[in-house]
C-alpha cells in the first residue's frame, strides 16, 4: 500500500480497503476498516498521493507525543553496547502533496491501542503502550501493522543495568518503509534508573525509503532535540 | 501662605530645574518642533514594540501557549511603550525622570484608589502569569463554577462550563478561592463500585472485568486498574474497580465521558458471564420445620 500515486487506485485487504477514484476535481477518497467508513470528496486537483507509515504516536487522540515499547527485562553490562529488535505499532497517513506542500488526508491504525502513565501523575507523561517481544535478529512483520525498531544500548554508567521498556518522542522519529517499516534508536544508560533515548537517520535495510513524517509534513518548528531523557526509570 | 504656594516652594526647593515659578514657562517652552518629535519617539517606540510582540509571537508561538505568549507581547510592547515615553519626555519637555516618575506614581496611586479591584486583579493576573495554577485548555474548578479555561487575560480568566456557558472569573478569585485543576496531572483516578450477588463466583467477576477493562483504549496500563473486593453488604458482595484515565482525555468531574459506555459494559460483562448485579433481598429462616412447609405449600 505504502508509495507514491499519481492516479486513481485501490487497496484491498481481509481488514481494510482504500480507494481513491472519479475524475480530477472530483476525486473521491474511502477508507473502510472495523466496520468504519471515512469518505471524503476532493474538489481540488489533488496532485499527487503518498501513502506512509507515519509516528505512531497520533491515534486515537493525539493525546500523546510519546511511545513506550515494554518488554522482557535486558540485562547489560557497564561498558557494552548490545543491540536489540523491538516491534512498534504502526500508523499510516495519506497525503496530498502539491508543489512540495503536503496535507494530511487520512490516518489510520489496524492495531489495538492502548495508553499508559509513564512515571508518576504529577510528574510523568501519558504514553503510547505497546509490549514486544525481544529479538535478536529482525522480526517478521505485516508492514501495515508492526514495524521493527533496532534499539542499541550504550550502558556508559558503572554499573549493570535491567532495561524493560523505552520511551520515545515524537519529534526526531525518523521512518522507513519498504517491505517492512523500521526504525534505529539509540538508548543511552547513564545509571540504572537514567537513561536518554534518540533516533538514527537511518533504514535498517538500504534499499528502503524515507517517510514524510507529521512533523515535516505540519511544518511544526521544533528546538533541536537531542532525544528524551527517561527520568522515570528504565525498568 | 496658600497650599499651592507651599507645593510650589517645596517643588522649587527639591526640583530647581523644573522653574516652577508661575507663568507660561512648562508649556511655553515645548516648541512645535520637539513636540513633533515627542509624538515621532513614541511612534517609533509604538512601532517597535508591535514588530517585536510579532518576532516573539513567531518565534515562540509552538512553545509557549496562546493566552500566554499574548500577555508576554502585551507587557513587553507596554514596556518598550514607556522607554520610549521616558525617552521622549524629559527631552522634549525639558523635565526630569525623577518628576515623569512622580507623575507615574501619582496616576498608579489614583488608579489604586479609585479601582482597588481592577488593581488586584491585574496584580493577580501578572502573579497567573508566573505562578500558572491553570492552563488554557485545562478543566477547572474555581469556587461554583467549572469548567474549561478559555483564555487567561490579564484581568480576568474565561471559562467554558460543561453545558457550553462563558463564564468570566476575575483573576483574584482564582487566588482567594480554592482551584481544583483537573488537568493538572497527567493521570486520574475513578473509582466504581458494583455489587454481585453472593452466590456468584467472585473469582470470575474480578477475571472478567480486568479483561473488559485492559481492552480499553484509555484505561491506562501502568497505573494498573484494580479490581478487588471491597465489603460484604446485606445482600450483594461489593466488587471496586479503580481505573486511571488521562487527564486530558476526561473534560468533566465526573468522568462522564468514560462511564456512559464503561459501566454499561460492565453490566453486559458480568450478565454474560452468568454474573448478576444483585438487588436488595431478605431470607427467611423458619425456627419450625412444619411452619415451613406450610409456607412452601401457599397455607400460611
Amino acid at each position: 500500500m505504502y508509495g507514491t500515486y499519481h492516479e486513481n487506485f485501490s487497496y484491498m485487504d481481509p481488514d481494510i480497503s482504500l480507494s481513491f477514484s472519479g475524475p480530477a476535481g472530483t476525486r473521491r477518497y474511502i477508507r473502510e476498516y472495523a466496520g468504519k467508513r471515512v469518505e471524503k470528496n476532493l474538489a481540488s486537483d489533488t496532485g499527487r498521493i503518498l501513502i506512509n507509515p507515519v509516528e505512531p504516536v497520533n491515534l486515537p487522540d493525539g493525546l500523546t507525543s510519546h511511545l513506550e515499547i515494554s518488554f522482557d527485562p535486558v540485562i547489560i553490562k557497564p561498558g557494552d553496547e548490545p543491540f536489540i529488535y523491538l516491534k512498534f505499532p504502526v500508523e499510516t497517513a495519506v497525503f496530498l502533496e502539491s508543489g512540495g506542500a503536503y496535507d494530511v488526508l487520512d490516518i489510520f491504525s489496524l492495531v489495538p491501542t492502548k495508553y499508559s502513565l509513564y512515571g508518576l501523575p504529577e510528574t510523568g507523561c501519558i504514553t503510547k503502550w505497546y509490549r514486544s517481544g525481544v529479538y535478536t535478529e529482525i522480526p517478521e512483520t505485516d508492514p501495515l501493522r508492526e514495524g521493527v525498531i533496532e534499539l542499541r544500548f550504550r550502558n556508559s554508567g558503572a554499573v549493570w543495568a535491567e532495561v524493560s521498556r523505552a520511551v520515545f518522542q515524537n519529534t526526531d522519529m525518523h521512518l522507513y518503509y519498504g517491505d517492512m517499516v523500521s526504525m534505529a534508536a539509540v538508548m543511552e544508560i547513564w545509571n540504572p534508573k537514567l537513561a536518554r533515548t534518540s533516533f538514527l537517520r537511518r533504514p535498517l535495510i538500504s534499499t528502503m525509503t524515507p517517510s514524510v513524517e507529521l512533523y515535516t509534513a505540519r511544518k511544526i518548528p521544533i528546538v533541536q532535540q537531542s532525544g528524551y531523557v527517561m527520568e522515570q526509570g528504565i525498568s | 501662605m496658600t497650599p499651592v504656594d507651599l507645593l510650589t516652594g517645596i517643588v522649587n526647593r527639591t526640583m530647581p530645574q523644573l522653574n516652577f515659578e508661575p507663568g507660561p514657562d512648562f508649556v511655553g517652552r515645548v516648541s512645535v518642533g520637539k513636540a513633533l518629535i515627542f509624538f515621532i519617539i513614541l511612534a517609533f517606540a509604538f512601532t517597535l514594540g508591535k514588530v517585536v510582540a510579532i518576532y516573539l509571537k513567531k518565534r515562540y508561538s509552538h512553545q509557549i501557549k496562546k493566552d500566554r505568549l499574548n500577555l508576554l507581547t502585551l507587557l513587553v510592547r507596554v514596556a518598550i511603550f514607556m522607554v520610549g515615553f521616558f525617552i521622549a519626555a524629559p527631552a522634549v519637555f525639558e523635565t526630569s525622570m525623577f518628576f515623569l516618575g512622580l507623575i507615574l506614581a501619582g496616576v498608579i496611586i489614583a488608579i489604586a484608589f479609585s479601582s482597588a479591584k481592577i488593581l488586584t486583579d491585574f496584580v493577580a493576573g501578572i502573579a497567573l502569569f508566573y505562578d500558572h495554577p491553570i492552563r488554557t485548555g485545562d478543566f477547572v474548578e474555581i469556587g461554583a463554577n467549572s469548567g474549561i479555561v478559555e483564555e487567561i487575560r490579564l484581568l480576568s480568566t474565561v471559562l467554558r462550563t460543561e453545558n457550553g456557558v462563558y463564564v468570566r472569573v476575575p483573576n483574584d478569585e482564582i487566588y482567594t478561592k480554592n482551584v481544583n485543576n483537573y488537568h493538572a496531572n497527567a493521570a486520574r483516578r475513578f473509582d466504581y463500585e458494583v455489587g454481585i450477588r453472593y452466590e456468584d463466583d467472585v473469582g470470575t467477576a474480578v477475571e472478567v472485568l480486568e479483561k473488559l477493562f485492559d481492552s480499553y483504549t484509555h484505561v491506562l496500563k501502568n497505573p494498573r486498574p484494580e479490581v478487588f473486593v471491597s465489603s460484604f453488604d446485606s445482600s450483594s458482595v461489593q466488587i471496586k474497580f479503580r481505573l486511571w484515565l488521562p487527564a486530558k482525555w476526561v473534560n468533566t468531574m465526573d468522568g462522564a465521558s468514560f462511564n456512559t459506555s464503561a459501566l454499561q459494559d460492565v453490566k453486559k460483562t458480568l450478565e454474560n458471564s452468568g454474573i448478576q448485579i444483585a438487588f436488595p433481598q431478605q431470607v427467611v429462616w423458619f425456627g419450625d420445620e412444619t411452619l415451613r412447609q406450610g409456607f412452601d405449600r401457599g397455607h400460611l
